[in-house]
């Protein structure tokens, strides 16, 4: 029955999706008065609205008719960046050049995406934020949600983008945009050309094939000014491929005193002078080291409070400083055939740029809610080597309590924030866990310290 | 969405007008809607009051629908209701037209988005023209007036074609938007007309959906001689005799129409047109017979498509009760009624010796040559030739005692047979059809004059109704014939054949009953109506209500595409008759050029002692147009004394530059 239904949607999708690219608003209007005039006029004694319904599906298949000498030849070149963000308009150009004999007239530009219909496995798995508030018959249907999803996938277009006249040989410019609506990989197909028929209802459709990809950052919030709590730390073997390593321990510069920071390298002249610990700073592999773990432990597929934690994780990525320190980005990935194991991606101090820590983001995926555990356990191998962990969770259950009890315990600064929607928010939060809901994350991200 | 062009909006209403007869309201709306365009008042309406003018729409069209389908029934109420849609919806695009946005938003029209607007106020909610789309409402709404004619099919094709010639293509070529509407406008044309006609097709297989049969033709009847399969018999009720049960005087036959030709398997009823009748009473009641009536019965009769072949005892001399448009008859005993509503009620009078037809002619007596070896072969061997009226008839009705009822056909009849002759020869078994033709033919080769008749049969009491009900399947045929005085009925059909039809019946059927006599009982009520005086509270509330949402929110100007602008302080800054002063003396200010910027620009050219002056206008308007706290009283005057000194100051200029 379900997979009955799934097919069903795909159909409808489809069908929805061929009259969306093929009709104009006047061949809406056409379309949709020709049905009321076919329920009107079911029994043609009673009304006449069934000759208003024969005429304008005649005219509905005299424009599709029309259509079909739609002809052009086009090259088109795009220029497209390699970053988008979730949220955020991207735009770029396109230039198109006419290498047919006659002009091209009163035509418009499209970009087309990859089919974003989900697999059957995708659209079991999903909920829509709010599906547990849908009746009955929504829910087992399914029908908003793999909207959801498709909405998901697709970014928001920006319509027809009409192209000015264009002779034979004569290249036009065009400023094209779009705004991701997720984070993750858009593919780029191809663009349509098209052109409504004489009749001005149905559009002729030319395609052509100019496969690229862009990468939508994940959304990312405001943080208020974060001075992460932590001490330096020996890092065994200094930081590999850093661009100054070495054992010198060469002046460097001076900074505020910090706890863990040895009593041999106060500047006194400037203690004095100043009235408060100022230390000499040496070029060594004595370095700040943070983590910042991200849960990816869900039972259902990505959901609002999954978004916002990556969300979160990415506005922490962007926003601290990693001039002076290394951040460890930790999740637990799984792609595909693979099974789910810990990713850990170093950030700062000439390893990966915030940017490319963001793209690692844009493509994380929830895992089982059990491999929490193995996150548990490659954290705290390392904590002999961290400061300080920011850690975004999405349950707060006992595995996870006790992770962030054994950090602490451990001598670790930890940040705990969960994301959870206001019914699952624990009772009685234990100190120090922030708890952010989904559609409220700046206001609690705000309060921060 | 798209906009409809001027005009069409009061075309479209006076076609709906001349096709639903509502001339006066249509024009009047017409008028209304096209002025409204033209109307320089402008109305600061919101979102909220949209919302609020077509929710006040949708109660009205809603109350008029219920208002209507308790009247006239759901059906006939819906698409009353429909045929008035163009005025309930016509205060949505009066707003929208007297808005100074021009546009309506989306979510006044659904009150769903109103709700996600209330959850995430980021949800989108366009301003859209929903003038194209009232066009296409009222054009829908004059075919449901059902104005036989070409006249809808025409209009149709002219307003469409309007619009799309209003929003056609730029690239667009006349010659090809012509040539499309053509093909289109024939096709469509085809297409309406070729529906009619698989719309019949389907009536005729699919009975079960129409009944049309009951609707009964007084020129032809098509019978199921000679079909394969089973009889097609149907439980609804199609009328209610109200008689005691045990009332013997009751009529068991009710008649509606004979007929006295028979061609290949249809009786027709040749050379007896249907001729009007005069009524009576105001049109109540109507009388077919002079002669007194004796009994009478009342009788309520289901209608269908407005129209009825009634049924009627044979001997009826009067029909009361009947309020009815026009009545007609035949010479046959035909009485053909149009009248409006789902049930009529009527009180058909007899009189023992009157009779609906009149005397037999030389049809009564045609035996059809395809028929004529068997029935003749059949009235010789049963020594009909000769016998008295009488004799003939009970030796009839003996013959076919011996013969079965049967409502199942399984195979056609052999090559060279004719139905009848299968079932006279080898079947000996038929429905009522079979027996009804067979003794009219066997009668009239016997020189008997007979016709074919067709009405119900009363034969089953309803307890629950207390009276007598009459099925669909209850249609019955039997002969008439003429015994040199009047009219006998026979039938020679078993009387079996009513327990043989109940037995088809389904086991829900006593349920379904309950439901029909609720129905019907619904049907009988009183018309509810509203009186002058509410129609008259009903306009003072609306002017209420009109007044209370357009109060204090008059502007002026004509409507924009875009909505208003926000009102920028210092935008009735007089400076800005100094720019318009320097433009026509050919000092325009480029787009995007600050005043400041332009004005150093061309201090050159301008006339020297007018420089420091326009400067300290400048100055003036500057702080006048950006600064929070503005001028002072004296300020504002002193900028507004010298702008009007500089424009006056140029103005000599211009003159003497041109002279």
């Amino acid at each position: 029955m379900r997979r009955a239904l799934y097919a069903a949607l795909r159909v409808v999708s489809a069908f929805d999706h061929w009259l969306r690219e093929r009709l104009t608003s006047g061949g809406w209007l056409v379309l949709g008065a020709g049905g009321a005039a076919a329920a009107a006029g079911i029994d043609v004694h009673r009304t006449l609205t069934a000759q208003a319904f024969t005429f304008l599906a005649a005219l509905l298949l005299v424009a599709f008719a029309g259509t079909l000498r739609f002809r052009a030849r086009v090259k088109v070149r795009r220029e497209l960046p390699r970053y988008a963000t979730a949220g955020e308009r991207f735009i770029y150009r396109i230039t198109l050049t006419n290498g047919g004999a006659a002009a091209i007239d009163g035509a418009t530009l499209r970009e087309d995406f990859r089919d974003p219909r989900p697999s059957y496995a995708e659209w079991r798995a999903a909920r829509e934020p709010g599906e547990e508030r849908r009746n009955w018959f929504d829910r087992n249907v399914g029908y908003f949600r793999w909207r959801w999803l498709i909405e998901q996938r697709v970014p928001k277009t920006e319509g027809e983008i009409a192209v000015p006249t264009t002779g034979p040989g004569a290249s036009v410019t065009l400023g094209m945009g779009f705004t991701p609506r997720h984070r993750g990989r858009i593919e780029l197909t191809g663009v349509r050309l098209g052109r409504a028929d004489a009749l001005g209802l149905a559009r002729g459709l030319v395609r052509l094939e100019l496969p690229a990809h862009v990468i939508a950052l994940p959304r990312r919030y405001r943080l208020p000014p974060l001075a992460l709590p932590g001490r330096r730390k020996f890092q065994p073997g200094g930081v590999s491929l850093a661009a100054s390593v070495g054992d010198s321990e060469e002046f460097f510069a001076l900074r505020d005193y910090r706890p863990g920071d040895p009593l041999q390298r106060l500047h006194w002249k400037s203690f004095a002078r100043t009235g408060k610990p100022i230390v000499k700073e040496f070029q060594d592999e004595f370095y700040e080291r943070h983590a910042l773990v991200l849960d990816t432990g869900r039972t259902r597929a990505a959901d609002a409070a999954f978004e916002e934690a990556v969300s979160i994780a990415a506005s922490f990525v962007y926003t601290l400083d990693t001039q002076e320190c290394l951040l460890d980005l930790l999740f637990v990935s799984g792609d595909g055939a693979q099974s789910a194991a810990v990713r850990t991606y170093t950030g700062g101090r000439g390893q990966l740029h915030p940017a490319n820590l963001l793209e690692v983001l844009a493509g994380v995926a929830p895992t089982a809610p059990g491999d929490f555990a193995d996150l548990a356990r490659a954290v705290m191998a390392r904590r002999g080597s961290l400061s300080s962990l920011v850690v975004v969770l999405l349950d707060w259950d006992a595995a996870r309590r006790a992770f962030v009890a054994a950090a602490r315990a451990s001598g670790l600064q930890v940040r705990a924030l969960l994301v959870c929607s206001p019914a699952q928010a624990p009772r009685d939060p234990a100190g120090g866990l922030t708890v952010l809901h989904p559609g409220e994350i700046e206001r609690g991200l705000a309060g921060l310290q | 969405m798209t906009a409809a062009p001027p005009g069409l909006v009061g075309a479209s209403l006076l076609f709906w007008g001349w096709q639903t007869g509502n001339w006066f309201v249509a024009a009047a709306l017409a008028l209304g809607l096209e002025g409204a365009r033209r109307l320089r008042v402008r109305f600061d309406l919101g979102a909220t009051e949209h919302a609020r003018i077509a929710d006040l729409c949708t109660i009205l069209f809603v109350a008029s629908a219920a208002l209507l389908a308790v009247n006239r029934g759901i059906a006939q109420g819906v698409l009353a209701a429909f045929q008035w849609i163009p005025v309930a919806l016509a205060p949505i695009l009066a707003a929208q037209l007297l808005s100074a946005s021009g546009r309506v938003p989306l979510s006044a029209l659904f009150r769903h988005l109103r709700k996600l607007k209330r959850h995430d106020p980021a949800t989108r909610d366009p301003l859209i023209d929903a003038s194209a789309v009232y066009v296409a409402v009222a054009l829908i709404a004059a075919g449901v007036a059902n104005r036989q004619g070409s006249g809808y099919y025409a209009g149709i094709v002219l307003a469409t074609a309007w619009g799309l010639w209003a929003a056609r293509p730029r690239h667009s070529r006349p010659s090809a938007w012509l040539a499309l509407l053509a093909v289109a406008t024939g096709a469509g044309y085809a297409g309406h007309a070729g529906l009619e006609q698989a719309q019949a097709a389907i009536e005729n297989w699919v009975s079960e959906w129409y009944l049309s049969g009951f609707v009964g033709d007084p020129y032809r009847s098509t019978t199921d001689i000679g079909s394969i399969g089973q009889l097609k018999l149907q439980d609804t009720i199609v009328l209610r005799v109200f008689a005691a049960a045990d009332d013997a005087k009751r009529p068991k036959l009710l008649h509606r129409a004979s007929y006295n030709t028979y061609v290949d398997t249809t009786w027709l009823a040749r050379g007896a047109p249907m001729l009007p009748v005069e009524g009576e009473a105001a049109g109540l009641s109507w009388r077919l017979s002079p002669a007194a009536a004796e009994s009478s019965v009342p009788i309520a009769a289901r209608i269908e498509r407005g129209r009825l072949l009634l049924a009627l005892p044979a001997t009826t001399v009067r029909i009361t009760g009947l309020g009815a448009r026009a009545l007609k008859r035949n010479a046959l005993g035909a009485v053909h009624a149009e009248i409006a509503g789902d049930w009529i009620q009527y009180e058909a009078e007899s009189a023992e010796n009157a009779e609906l037809s009149v005397a037999p002619g030389a049809e009564e007596l045609a035996v059809p040559p395809a028929e004529r070896a068997t029935f003749v072969a059949a009235a010789t061997e049963l020594g009909l030739q000769g016998l008295s009226f009488d004799a003939a008839r009970r030796r009839i009705e003996a013959h076919f005692q011996s013969f079965a009822y049967a409502t199942w056909r399984d195979r056609a009849p052999p090559a060279g047979t004719t139905p009848l002759g299968e079932f006279m020869h080898a079947s000996r078994a038929g429905h009522c059809e079979y027996f009804a033709a067979a003794t009219t033919l066997l009668l009239r080769a016997a020189g008997i004059p007979a016709r074919y008749a067709t009405g119900f049969a009363v034969m089953e009491y309803s307890a629950l109704e207390k009276a007598w009900v009459v099925r669909a399947r209850h249609a019955h045929a039997w002969s008439r014939a003429w015994d040199g005085n009047r009219w006998i009925d026979i039938d020679t059909t078993p009387p079996t054949w009513f327990e043989a039809e109940a037995q088809l019946a389904p086991l829900w059927q006593k349920a379904t009953d309950l439901a029909r006599w609720a129905a019907f009982r619904w049907s009988q009520r009183g018309e509810v109506q509203a009186s002058d005086a509410w129609y008259v509270v009903l306009a003072l509330l609306l002017v209420i209500l009109a007044w209370r949402m357009l109060r204090g929110r008059r502007t002026t100007g004509a409507a924009s595409a875009m909505p208003p602008e926000r009102a920028w302080q210092g935008t009735d800054s007089e400076f800005y008759a100094v720019e318009r002063s320097l433009a026509t003396q050919g000092w325009p200010r480029p787009d995007g050029a600050p005043l400041t910027a332009w004005l150093e620009s061309i201090a050159a050219q301008l006339p020297g002692e007018q420089l420091p002056a326009i400067r300290e206008a400048l100055r003036m308007h500057q702080r006048y147009r950006f600064d929070p706290r503005g001028l002072t009283r004296e300020d504002r005057l002193r900028l507004r004394a010298l702008c009007a000194a500089i424009v006056a100051a140029l103005q000599p200029r211009k003159r003497a530059y041109r002279a």
